[in-house]
């Protein structure tokens, strides 16, 4: 059985040089909205694991929508309001060309980040919305 | 194994590979804060429901809460792709910096004087970026160039398209997934500081061409805030 890795372990590993920074995906994925339906929200929670280095932002859906995303650790949103959402053409890119952030953002560990999504599509869209980035001073096994 | 010797096995990258490579990279954006920031994104100008035919300029302000590191500009817009090609423009994009004399007079000062940006060379690195088209919707890169030092001016086919369609294949100008960004939008080499109680004002002139019809269009900044 795994143990929780101590401090003095962790120490170690890290004297060892054995951390390693994991890519890592964090997903929204709200339900799939309808034509012109707008405020459903989604979220995901930064695991407890490690902190999230995030710095790449990449979209698949079956439509156009915009997005209000707010980091809850601080309560702080990203865009100035939710009247004022962000058309994804300008927040996210494709996994060959994503959107980069210039200097990546660390979100702690176990923040939770939420986001509101919007339909410009007026047709349903399946939306799925990706934070990329790195979970770090993960130890190896 | 280090990335360099990867590289090296690897051994010349084709135009295309090359581009494709610097698309999975970070740009580098100098100026801002080490530590105590977060990303922002500020729409600066969003239009909706538009039936635009004829020639017209929106514009809109805005008033900073904090101070903001301007690092990129993205505009999109429901313009057909094919329109992107005109060599002149159809849309340009101007962003000042409103401020008050000693008289209480507005003064009215470009951003783009301040704005350190070669589009050619940026262009050629594939770090400025111009359009994509794709059924719904038409997305629009936004590359800032330098006219007169005053005007920034959208380059929808330019130099700063080769790096997409060199990804995707002369004339493929929409993703063939998704018809979604596949050029990235025009990053500031150096962030741009602008303190808080800034009002920013941005104005979009539309140049009709027949048949095209101007439907919607959001101007996005993105930068840094302090956390």
């Amino acid at each position: 059985m795994a143990t929780p890795a101590s401090a003095g372990s962790l120490a170690a590993a890290a004297a060892a040089g054995m951390f390693n920074d994991l890519p890592f995906w964090y997903l929204f994925n709200p339900p799939a909205l309808t034509a012109l339906q707008t405020g459903i929200g989604a979220s995901f929670q930064v695991d407890n694991d490690s902190d999230f280095l995030w710095d790449r932002i990449c979209s698949a859906s079956t439509g156009i929508y915009s997005v209000f995303v707010t980091d809850r650790y601080t309560s702080r949103p990203l865009t100035p309001d939710p009247s004022q959402p962000v058309d994804v053409e300008n927040f996210a890119g494709i996994a060959a060309l994503p959107f980069w952030l210039p200097k990546p953002y660390l979100i702690r560990r176990t923040s939770t980040i939420t986001a509101i999504f919007n339909d410009r599509s007026d047709s349903g869209n399946t939306i799925q919305l990706a934070f990329i980035g790195l979970k770090v001073g993960q130890v190896l096994p | 194994m280090t990335p360099h010797s990867v590289m090296q096995m690897l051994g010349p990258l084709s135009r295309g590979a090359r581009s494709a490579t610097r698309g999975q990279m970070r740009p580098h954006v100098e100026g801002l804060p080490a530590s105590g920031i977060r990303p922002f994104w500020i729409p600066i100008i969003t239009l909706t429901g538009l039936s635009q035919k004829t020639p017209a300029s929106f514009e809109d302000s805005i008033s900073l809460g904090s101070d903001f590191w301007l690092c990129a500009a993205m505009l999109n817009t429901d313009i057909p792709g094919q329109v992107a090609n005109n060599p002149t423009g159809f849309l340009t994009f101007q962003l000042f910096r409103l401020t008050t004399d000693a008289q209480g007079n507005t003064v009215t000062e470009s951003l783009q004087q301040k704005a350190v940006i070669d589009a050619n060379e940026t262009a050629e690195k594939g770090d400025t970026h111009g359009g994509i088209a794709g059924a719904p919707s038409t997305i629009v890169g936004l590359a800032l160039e330098e006219m007169g030092g005053t005007v920034a001016r959208l380059t929808p086919y330019n130099q700063a398209l080769r790096p997409f369609r060199v990804l995707f294949g002369q004339g493929a100008l929409t993703n063939p997934q998704t018809g979604w960004p596949a050029l990235r939008p025009a990053y500031l080499k150096r962030a741009l500081h602008l303190p808080a109680d800034t009002t920013l004002q941005a104005r979009v002139q539309f140049t009709a061409h027949a048949g095209v019809t101007l439907g919607e269009l959001q101007l996005v900044l993105m930068g840094y805030i302090p956390e």
